[in-house]
């Protein structure tokens, strides 16, 4: 099989071989596989020892204590937790439907969550970014309403890697005393996280995004002042009554080698990354009525999303099958689905139609991404060919 | 983008684009397709003989994904000196089932339908 490029790092990473040599000693004999939670016998001690070292391990990378740490099966969970758990405690203990901000390019992890909520008597308001997908702390500030228990923006956006001003967006909202979630699958390990210099409250973390295993996650519950949710899983009361469920040790150890790797190599390795993306820019510019979305001055190092005018990105991707990219929208039916991310930044719909999403990582090349530009290149000038509308039409 | 078939991949590929001829001609027909941004746009030319009974060529503009493409040229080659009466038997099934199009690009099959058979009517 030919070599194909992997360029879509944001959908997820290969599993570190360092992390994987980590990992294995915890699934069979004679290693250390046991259930953290047997506490009378050896390989329970051990197993456990090996989980709260992944705890200490994950918490240091968001400057966190390693008891805030909650494991979860992924991201997903961890948003569902967060976002449920504190609207059922504060719906439980105040007796009134409570209302939520966040923004419209968020993750579907978010929004179907919010949707979910709204459902069940909440309210929800959606924000609208700038161009740049930013949102600034003055726009969360006039949507707060009396029974705003919680607001909810991501740190680093999956499509166009956009980032956040947390620290002052988490300064206004602790002024007002309602709690700050984060979902930071794609930002945590690449860029520096403090919980404390940006007061928040619930951190959602990914492992796979960073190149450990699928199927676990964290999320980062603030003990001081304390945050309390009503737990999503029942039986067991483990991770304190917040998260029933064996534990996975061989994936929470995975995870934790995976962000003690990202955090000891998280400034050369960004530096690097941002590299390999300007110089992917840099070649693909060249071609003419090419857009590239989101900030181009806040934004995670290894996403650059770009639009190429008069061509169907699905058709694109066709054309290339030695790259493995994303597209912003998809023709599923008689109707295109374009991304709600684009479209929440103000991107015309015919050019939501022809983006791809270029996502790189820990190990992209040079040579890769010289490669990607020839391909890319040609195939954009022999497809526009097809448009109609094309060359002045 | 889910994978396809190899008739889909070998017509994408095998795929040239065309220069349009200009409309006022008479013995060529032209028909447009689709709503731009929305869903895709088809522009389909035929070319018939001096007696108006034969397609000669078929040439085709197209914004839409690469299934569009590997559609049109596909009938593109299959109607290629073909009769008017046999070009008005094409179906959106034949289209289908040659290329073996998956359900969620059936849609394909059926605006490349609607271009010919727009294109066919213009002849009266």
């Amino acid at each position: 099989m030919s070599h194909v490029i992997y360029l879509d790092y944001a959908a997820t990473s290969p599993v570190d071989p360092r992390v994987l040599d980590v990992m294995l000693p915890y699934l069979h004999f004679p290693g250390d596989f046991g259930n953290p939670s047997s506490q009378t016998h050896l390989y329970g001690f051990r197993a456990n020892a090996a989980v709260e070292t992944a705890r200490e391990q994950v918490a240091a990378c968001i400057h966190a204590q390693a008891r805030d740490i909650v494991w979860t099966s992924g991201a997903t969970e961890s948003n569902n937790l967060a976002i449920k758990g504190a609207v059922y405690f504060s719906m439980q203990h105040n007796k009134k439907p409570a209302h939520i901000i966040t923004i419209k390019t968020e993750h579907k992890a978010v929004l179907d969550t919010c949707e979910y909520l709204e459902q069940q008597g909440c309210t929800v308001t959606y924000l609208t970014p700038d161009r740049d997908g930013r949102v600034q702390p003055s726009m969360v500030e006039q949507a707060i309403q009396d029974n705003t228990v919680l607001v909810s923006i991501m740190h680093g956006n999956n499509e166009v890697g956009v980032l956040q001003n947390l620290v002052a967006l988490g300064a206004m909202i602790k002024s007002h005393s309602i709690l700050f979630h984060v979902d930071a699958a794609q930002s945590a390990g690449k860029v520096p996280i403090d919980v404390d210099a940006m007061s928040i409250d619930l951190l959602s973390l990914a492992s796979h995004k960073i190149y450990g295993p699928k199927g676990i996650g964290a999320l980062y519950v603030r003990h001081k002042p304390r945050v309390r949710l009503v737990p999503l899983i029942h039986g067991g009361g483990h991770e304190n009554g917040m998260r029933s469920g064996t534990l996975p040790t061989h994936q929470i150890v995975g995870m934790g080698a995976a962000y003690a790797l990202a955090q000891a190599e998280m400034m050369d390795e960004s530096k690097r990354v941002a590299a390999l993306r300007d110089q992917l820019w840099l070649g693909l510019s060249a071609l003419p009525d090419v857009y590239r979305h989101g900030s181009t001055t806040h934004c995670l190092p290894g996403i650059l999303n770009v639009s190429f005018s008069g061509i169907d990105s699905e058709a694109l991707m066709m054309g290339l099958p030695h790259l493995s990219l994303s597209t912003g929208s998809a023709c599923n039916s008689a109707a295109i689905l374009p991304s709600h991310v684009l479209q929440a930044l103000g991107v015309p719909d015919r050019l939501i139609q022809s983006v791809l999403r270029f996502s790189l990582g820990r190990f992209t090349t040079e040579q890769e991404i010289e490669q990607v530009i020839a391909q890319v290149t040609q195939q954009v000038q022999r497809l526009r060919q097809f448009s109609p509308f094309w060359g002045g039409l | 983008m889910k994978a396809f078939s190899a008739a889909i991949w070998q017509a994408f590929t095998q795929a040239t684009p065309d220069d349009l001829w200009p409309e006022h001609q008479s013995n060529i027909v032209t028909a447009q397709v689709g709503e731009r941004g929305r869903t895709n746009v088809i522009v389909l030319q035929l070319m018939l003989d001096s007696a108006h009974q034969t397609i000669v060529e078929l040439r085709f503009k197209v914004e839409g994904c690469g299934v569009a493409i590997a559609v049109l040229h596909w009938l593109k080659q299959r109607v290629q000196q073909l009769s008017i009466q046999d070009a008005q038997k094409i179906s959106v099934v034949d289209i289908i089932e040659t290329l073996q199009l998956p359900p969620h690009k059936r849609h394909c099959a059926i605006m490349a339908e609607e271009a010919l058979k727009t294109a066919l009517s213009n002849l009266s």
